[in-house]
């Protein structure tokens, strides 16, 4: 063979043997991608989130198992057929698109997780937790979905017992205060009487005396008025049954609570008094609810600091702005203070210190306290008596 | 109705409207009133007229109705009282008929109960100082008399007869006919009945 050859064959042998390696890495590039596709598929299918890959104009590209179960639709069915905000009820469907565009245009934008409510393919409604990440380096989504409906109905019907359980201690507060509010009634009666007799005796007497005829008939509004407002406090209270939440002015429950208290509070010889900061106070809540918790706070400390005979003594209820997060109401009484030895437990159910108490003024009024995501505490008044303070988060701020 | 001259109703009570419409009723029949929101507001205040009577709510805070009653009752005030009150229990009424209210009215009430009563009661400050009167009268009468003179009368008014006292003081039956004359002349009187009578009203204590 010529010199010429052999080279030229050894050349073409190397070729080979590059074009071999090249090959055997191809294949070992592929193999490592196949099993890569297939670990992420495996993951994908059995993480057991429901999970969807979600292309830029809404098609679901992928959806696992889980997410066949979730809405009761065959991935086969769904893959490259359907959008992502068709499954969602109508009233989010809106708001989902939403969040779908702005995250391609600006994906800091919109929150990375939300809750909506879905459709189940038999048409039950089931509420989603939806985290939502884009995949870099392309226009798509992954969104994986956690069914929360169980925890939300459980949430929903711990909110109706404590409210049924509100609803049921205002009833028994009020029977309590029963003889109070009688004669709080009968007080504006009385004047409504006497001064509609006056009335009566002037008209018939046919003396023509208008001026003082029309001072007892004024007399006789105003009472009527008095009467009637009383009567407007504690239906408010009593036949309140919504348990929506709504932005709300603390200093106005409190004067609430007070006008509610105010004959009680004189019956036993306590005069109420009250500081107001003229700053925020508005708090997202149940008004009612947080009424009643201030009274049943202010209950204890009248109660406490009984004695008709005595000149009466001030219990004071402040309400501070305290830092630009809650608004503080600060009941501080003169009375015989927190039960030494249990301080700690007066907020437990059924802890009481009273003979006719149950003792769950206090542990309701915590639970309904930490339910508006506040805070409610006691401490001994180092002037005597008891200071409870109960915190709400201010609305309107921040949020 | 009459109105009485110089007289005075403090009425006591503490609601604004309740004060308010007690005033007008008592007013519009000639009536001076004074109104007064406490108990201790009232006390502040208190100097009796000779002719006075006392509207007094029961329940109120710091010293309540029946704890002023007992007050002035302690103090010797003979004030005539009528209680008014929201919630008329009858160990309340009681307790106050016992500390001498006159009457116990319950709210709400008509006029004409509350005018009745007050009038009632003024009439009974009226009797009362009638009888105060007729009691320094008598005592004044009866200071006119020597102590041998008083002794004889103290046996006769407890019925003794002449002969008992005589018998009792150690003298002549004619010596105590001769007493018994003098004291009926000094007292003006004209027989025993009547220095009984006497004797009772300088005694009469409230």
């Amino acid at each position: 063979m010529a010199p010429d050859g052999q080279h030229e064959l050894d050349r073409l042998r190397a070729r080979i043997r590059e074009l071999e390696a090249a090959d055997d890495r191809r294949r070992e590039a592929e193999r490592a991608l196949r099993e890569s596709e297939a670990l992420y598929r495996t993951i994908f299918e059995t993480t057991g989130t429901a999970t969807v890959i979600i292309e830029e104009d809404g098609t679901i590209a992928l959806a696992n198992a889980g997410f066949s179960e979730l809405t009761g639709h065959d991935a086969v069915a769904v893959e490259g057929r359907m959008t992502w905000p068709e499954f969602v009820v109508d009233a989010d469907r809106e708001r989902i698109w939403g969040y779908h565009r702005a995250r391609r245009a600006a994906p800091g934008s919109v929150p990375h997780e939300y809750e909506c409510r879905c459709q189940h393919r038999d048409g039950s409604p089931r509420e989603l937790h939806v985290t939502v990440a884009m995949i870099p380096g392309t226009r798509r989504s992954v969104a994986s979905f956690l069914d929360i409906t169980q925890r939300r109905r459980a949430e929903a019907e711990s909110r109706e017992h404590l409210r049924e359980l509100a609803v049921a201690a205002r009833a028994g507060m009020l029977g309590a205060l029963a003889s109070s509010l009688a004669h709080e009634l009968n007080q504006p009666l009385c004047g409504i009487l006497g001064c509609a007799d006056y009335s009566l005796r002037l008209a018939r007497s046919g003396e023509g005396n208008t001026a003082a005829a029309v001072e007892a008939l004024e007399e006789v509004v105003e009472q009527a008025e008095r009467a009637a407002a009383s009567i407007r406090r504690i239906q408010t209270f009593l036949h309140h049954r919504r348990a929506e939440r709504e932005p709300v002015d603390v200093g106005k429950l409190v004067q609430n609570a007070v006008d509610l208290l105010e004959t009680e509070a004189r019956h036993r010889g306590v005069r109420l008094r009250t500081v107001i900061a003229a700053s925020a106070r508005q708090v997202l809540a149940d008004g009612v609810q947080i009424q009643q918790v201030i009274m049943n706070i202010m209950r204890n400390g009248i109660e406490s600091m009984e004695s008709p005979a005595d000149e009466p003594e001030d219990l004071e209820i402040a309400v501070i702005s305290e830092n630009s997060h809650a608004v503080v109401v600060r009941v501080t009484d003169r009375g015989s203070g927190l039960p030494a030895g249990n301080r700690h437990r007066i907020f437990d159910p059924f802890f009481s210190t009273k003979a006719d108490g149950l003792g769950l003024g206090l542990s309701l009024g915590r639970s309904i306290v930490e339910a508006h995501g506040g805070k409610i505490q006691a401490e001994d008044n180092p002037a005597g008596g008891a200071i409870v303070t109960l915190a709400l988060p201010l609305w309107g701020q921040s949020t | 109705m009459t109105t009485t001259p110089h007289s005075l109703v403090y009425v006591v009570d503490d609601d604004p409207g309740v004060r308010k419409m007690v005033r007008m009723l008592l007013e519009s029949v000639g009536l001076p009133v004074q109104t007064y929101s406490a108990a201790t507001e009232f006390l502040d205040h208190f100097d009796p007229p000779p002719l006075c009577c006392l509207v007094l709510d029961v329940r109120m805070p710091g010293m309540d109705g029946l704890a002023l009653q007992a007050h002035l009752h302690r103090q010797g005030h003979q004030i005539p009282t009528v209680i008014i009150t929201g919630h008329a229990d009858v160990p309340m009424a009681v307790q106050a008929m016992r500390a001498g209210a006159l009457d116990f009215i319950e709210k709400p009430f008509r006029e004409q109960t509350l005018l009745d009563a007050v009038q009632r009661a003024l009439r009974s400050a009226e009797e009362a100082q009638r009888s105060d009167a007729h009691r320094a009268e008598a005592r004044r009468k009866l200071a006119q008399l020597s102590p041998r003179e008083r002794e004889v009368m103290e046996l006769l008014v407890e019925g003794q007869p002449t002969k008992g006292v005589a018998a009792a003081l150690g003298v002549s039956i004619q010596a105590i006919a001769a007493h018994r004359a003098r004291i009926l002349e000094k007292l003006e009187l004209d027989s025993l009945p009547e220095l009984v009578r006497l004797v009772m009203a300088a005694d009469d204590t409230d």
